[in-house]
């Protein structure tokens, strides 16, 4: 008898529900079945098949380089890298070793050859080493898949409702799922192989990681919900669970349609009050999308996943150039665009080059520290986003740094800025001087402060991600205390609130691109407490904007002063929900961010 | 001929993939034959997974061996190429 409604728990990292059929992809080790020793005239063909399938396997990672030939999330260096160690002579060496020696057949060899190489790896104590091995088992898995016979679609093209369970996704077998349509993706491994949730960010496919238990529960075909929201997997679900989700999901679908004719309408309160809707950029292809979904302006773009795509050109100008102006090309105009330095470091990105080891990351240099103690770096970006505004003149352009942590440290930084401008313009450049230049309030000191940031920067954007774990001091990722980190803690509100008023009474801009952003309670205490501006993920803002409708502000602001007075989280969700009743029911956001 | 220099991988992945795909890709374009050899290791400087089994980090020296008629030339780029840090 199945068992029905087992709860399966990871971190969900691209949000949606959907229910679908899980289907496995095996890794390496699942491929030992089909090892066999073979006779000793068999050789010989057996290092034919071996060569067969390398040049088969380099081939099928040619095509997927091909298709994705100028876009911009192409992570082409890594597919060279991964057909390099393909037709690597050393490991066709050994492999071709063992076969003759051992007389064993290719699938057999390939695995050992992989256990070989895994005991050298990972006996070393390295993280930046333990991530090379992920990359031949990418390259080894693909080898015994060609071996198998399965081709290199077969695997990549499951059914469309298809949820894919996975030890860990190559980028490779990501884009091609992307392309394919599938449901949603679950792996085992946690958030460290970032260039695949970054492409499965990109191709919105509702992901959830770190599901470790996931093969001991789940059989192919298994009936599955995934709430890639919360992070949640239900297998087998009984019939009331799946009606539940099914209904839910096509009221999404069909909301979803409803939403998005309207979502052009300009982002307002009941009342009329103007609230501005802006989205949260990784690519600059995304920018179409943004527009379509909504979008009043980029409240922020990431520059972070550039570093990782060129990772040679790292501190080149042409690179960041090129970005900027592919971004703001296809932006139409209207509303401001922001661009965000780089903020790498702490635990984002594993793989950057930047990060030295340092026993407390999060606390390290990282972010604006990082560029600061690397001007040439940080330089090489600014000039490049400068000379790509010169083209630019009539837009809303804005550049802020991130972490900023002190008055002193955010001067330092637009000097550098200033120093890069007049450079620019020393050599001809026509750079407009009409560009703006702020501060994302994500540190508690910043929030206390901002009165005083608020005489030296030109706008704010408050980073409410780094600002509660840094407040609260809690981990997010740690299950242990993920329950305490809670965006209506009074001591949160009343940073944010301080950090508004200073905003309103400077007469400068302010606006939040963090997480709290798409949540609706926080959201509408935050719209209570006067900020007039969200920016988020493009698939929040046909949502946002439908909710935004349906409030009052001076019910909201009435609702926000007896809300900042209550002494825990808990009672101010209680409150607002049950003031807000039915409206926050049925909002889309409650419903996937609800029991 | 023969060539050897030693350098040190300032880098901070150390021979991490892309280091490693750089350096064979500038190997390839001379004819020498390139050893490359650290903590009694020693790998073919032509093959990703050699140099990536060296298991060397920042802060390792290197040897670079260049056997053959470019050798200089061969062992001189490779070299600058790990000092610059592999351009990072």
């Amino acid at each position: 008898m199945t068992i029905r409604n087992v709860y399966l728990f990871g971190q969900g990292v691209v949000p949606g529900i959907v229910i679908g059929r899980a289907h496995l992809i095996q890794g390496a080790s699942q491929y030992a079945w089909n090892q066999r020793h073979i006779a000793p005239e068999e050789g010989t063909d057996e290092l034919d098949r071996l060569r067969l399938a390398v040049e088969a396997s380099w081939q099928q990672l040619e095509d997927i380089k091909e298709q994705l030939a100028g876009e911009s999330k192409d992570p082409g260096h890594i597919l060279e890298a991964h057909q390099m160690m393909l037709r690597d002579a050393e490991l066709q060496a050994s492999i071709e070793k063992l076969i003759i020696s051992e007389r064993i057949n290719a699938e057999w060899a390939v695995l050992r050859t992989l256990g070989i190489w895994e005991e050298r790896f990972l006996r070393i104590e390295n993280e930046y080493i333990r991530e090379r091995f992920s990359d031949l088992r990418f390259v080894c898995t693909r080898l015994l898949r060609t071996l198998s016979g399965q081709s290199a679609t077969e695997v990549t093209a499951p059914p469309p409702d298809a949820i894919i369970i996975a030890q860990e996704l190559s980028p490779a077998d990501t884009i091609l799922l992307g392309r394919n349509a599938v449901a949603g993706l679950i792996t085992l491994r946690g958030g460290k192989t970032s260039h695949t949730v970054i492409i499965a960010k990109a191709f919105e496919i509702p992901t959830v990681v770190g599901v470790s238990r996931a093969f001991e529960h789940v059989g192919e075909g298994d009936l599955l919900v995934l709430n890639g929201h919360k992070g949640e997997i239900i297998v087998n679900p009984d019939a009331k669970l799946v009606s539940v989700y099914r209904t839910q999901s096509h009221r999404l679908i069909a909301k979803d349609q409803a939403l998005l004719e309207k979502a052009h309408l300009p982002g307002m309160t009941a009342d009329g009050t103007p609230v501005h809707v802006l989205a949260n950029l990784d690519f600059a292809d995304e920018i179409l999308k943004a527009k379509g979904h909504g979008a009043e302006g980029i409240g922020l773009y990431r520059t972070e996943f550039l570093f990782m795509v060129h990772e040679k050109d790292i501190a080149d100008e042409q690179v960041h150039y090129q970005d900027v102006r592919e971004l703001l090309e296809r932006w139409p105009g209207g509303g401001p665009v922001t661009l965000r330095t780089f903020d790498l470091g702490g635990d984002k990105f594993p793989l950057t080059a930047q990060l030295a080891r340092e026993a407390n990351p999060a606390l390290g240099q990282r972010s604006l520290r990082l560029a600061l103690a690397h001007p040439h770096i940080f330089k090489a970006q600014l000039r490049g986003f400068l000379r790509a505004f010169a083209l630019f003149p009539h837009l809303d352009l804005r550049i802020m740094f991130p972490l900023v942590c002190s008055v002193s440290e955010f001067l330092t930084a637009r000097e550098l800025l200033l120093e890069c401008y007049r450079e620019l313009c020393i050599e001809g450049h026509e750079v407009p001087d009409t560009f703006k230049i702020g501060a994302m309030l994500e540190l508690p000191a910043a929030m206390m402060i901002a009165d005083r940031l608020a005489r030296d920067c030109q706008f704010f954007s408050i980073g409410s991600n780094d600002l509660i774990q840094y407040a609260l001091a809690v981990d997010r990722g740690n299950e242990k205390v993920a329950h305490l980190y809670r965006g209506l803690h009074p001591g949160i509100l009343r940073m944010v609130h301080h950090a508004i008023r200073a905003a309103g009474e400077a007469g400068i801009d302010i606006s939040i691109c963090g997480d709290l952003a798409t949540e609706p309670i926080p959201a509408l205490i935050l719209l209570g407490m006067g900020l007039r501006s969200f920016s988020m993920p493009p698939v929040f803002i046909p949502y946002a904007k439908d909710f935004l409708r349906t409030v009052h502000l001076a019910e909201i602001e009435e609702l926000t002063a007896h809300a900042l007075t209550l002494p825990c989280a808990d009672d101010i969700e209680a409150f607002m929900r049950q003031s807000l009743g039915h409206r926050l029911q049925d909002t889309f956001w409650s419903e996937i961010l609800e029991k | 001929m023969r060539e050897e220099i030693e350098v040190e991988l300032v880098n901070e992945q150390g021979m991490h993939t892309r280091p490693a795909k750089l350096f064979v890709e500038t190997a390839v374009k001379f004819a020498s034959e390139i050893e490359v050899s650290y903590d009694g290791l020693s790998a073919n400087g032509k093959s990703i997974m050699g140099l990536l089994g060296l298991l060397a980090y920042r802060g390792c020296r290197l040897t670079i061996t260049a056997t053959g008629d470019d050798a200089k030339a061969a062992a001189e780029a490779l070299a600058g190429l790990v000092r610059s840090g592999f351009h990072e």
